[in-house]
């Protein structure tokens, strides 16, 4: 199995001593990804005051956080809570995320591979620097037809 | 709740490049795109749904939805329709493109569609651009019942913006089951109108519950109107919307 990547942000983390005293004083909080196409694992280590990270999404949102580390997410109505392709399964930490909105909930309910622990990456924000989130990222999306598109 | 997985399709971006066919200018502000894909081929989508398309601002791209207002039974170019709005980057590009000028776009994605052929009455409210989804759905619905009743209520600040009204007008003629309302009234009160219209036909005149809704336009007002309708009784469910 390949070790996770991990990306940081924020701020200088420093080694050893210096590290765990910044990691104390100024906890991050956490985002790991994994992806059922069998991508490898990411890890961000990120401070959610620091929000927006990108243009998309709510800020502070998994979508947000991604963009902004450079991982792709697909966000096709450009993270406005009006499709379902951000899709994530949240594996670790969904009580630490955000609440969802009736909107959200309405959309999710047309997800394909809903579970009881799917939310829109767009609309889950993640403000506790302590929290620890574990995601998965679907191999589908709401993408019906895209496979098929033309014809 | 666990559905069960759909075939399993790339979460990679398929795009699509696009060919604009015609500019047709509704209004002043407001521009409907005919795109063929220069594929040759023809563009496979459900009435309701939309493109993500790619819109180059500076030295970066973003993905901005587009919902499809023409017929996926049409064979010919399929037309996206779109308004100027303040400081909207992406839409300002579109407007600057030109018969011949490509564009990359991924989809169609989107799950506001029609849920199943209707059994009881179906109610459809537009505002603005928000009648570009439901003009291939109400066609749709049109040609699989003739037994329903379809209404829908469209609102704008003037007649100019009122889009397809004559195609509209001319599908109340046709079509027995079918009525419209056009209505125009101040930007800053077409919610309002629109609640009380839902409110007086909907709501107050019978107990029917029945219905299904399809609604979209711009801003919070959908999720009011949304917020009418299943706080009346009818089922969550059977109230769509879609809003920009």
């Amino acid at each position: 199995m390949q070790a996770p990547i991990l990306i940081s942000s924020g701020r200088f983390r420093g080694v050893g001593a210096a590290h765990n005293l910044n990691c104390y004083l100024n906890p991050m909080a956490k985002l790991r990804i994994q992806f059922e196409n069998g991508d490898p694992e990411k890890v961000i280590e990120f401070d959610p005051a620091k929000a927006p990270f990108h243009h998309d999404g709510k800020p502070g949102s998994i979508l947000d956080v991604m963009l902004g580390h450079g991982i792709h997410l697909e966000h096709a109505c450009g993270g406005n809570c009006a499709c379902t392709t951000c899709h994530v399964i949240v594996r670790q930490g969904f009580n630490k995320l955000g609440e969802s909105s009736e909107q959200e909930e309405d959309l999710l309910d047309r997800a394909p591979g809903l579970t009881p622990t799917s939310r829109l990456g767009c609309q889950a924000v993640i403000e506790d620097p302590n929290a620890e989130i574990v995601v998965v990222v679907p191999r589908y999306t709401i993408n019906q037809v895209s496979e098929a598109a033309e014809e | 709740m666990t559905t069960a997985v759909p075939p399993a399709a790339s979460s990679k971006r398929t795009t699509l490049n696009a060919r604009v066919e015609k500019i047709l200018d509704h209004a002043s502000d407001t521009r409907s795109l005919f795109l063929s894909l220069t594929s040759g081929k023809h563009l496979r989508f459900v009435p309701g749904q939309f493109i993500s398309i790619t819109i180059p601002l500076g030295d970066e791209t973003r993905s901005r939805p587009y919902s499809i207002a023409s017929d996926p039974e049409d064979r010919g170019p399929f037309e996206i329709c779109f308004n100027r709005v303040a400081g909207g980057r992406g839409v300002a590009w579109l407007f600057e493109r030109r018969v011949g000028d490509t564009l990359d776009f991924s989809g169609p994605f989107g799950s506001f569609t029609l849920a199943s052929e209707p059994d009881s009455e179906e109610g459809f409210i537009a505002e603005g651009t928000g009648i570009a989804p439901l003009r291939p759905m109400l066609k749709r619905v049109l040609a699989a019942t003739s037994a329903a009743k379809i209404h829908l209520i469209y609102a704008a600040p003037d007649r100019d913006h009122i889009l397809y009204a004559g195609e509209l007008d001319a599908l109340a003629r046709t079509a027995p089951n079918f009525s419209y309302e056009p209505v125009i009234t101040p930007a800053e009160s077409i919610y309002d109108r629109l609640s009380e219209l839902a409110q007086a036909r909907w709501i107050a005149s019978d107990d029917d519950r029945t219905r299904h809704f399809y609604i979209c336009g711009v801003g919070k007002g959908v999720l009011r109107l949304r917020d009418l309708l299943r706080g009346a009784g009818y089922e969550r469910r059977a109230v769509h919307y879609e809003q920009w």
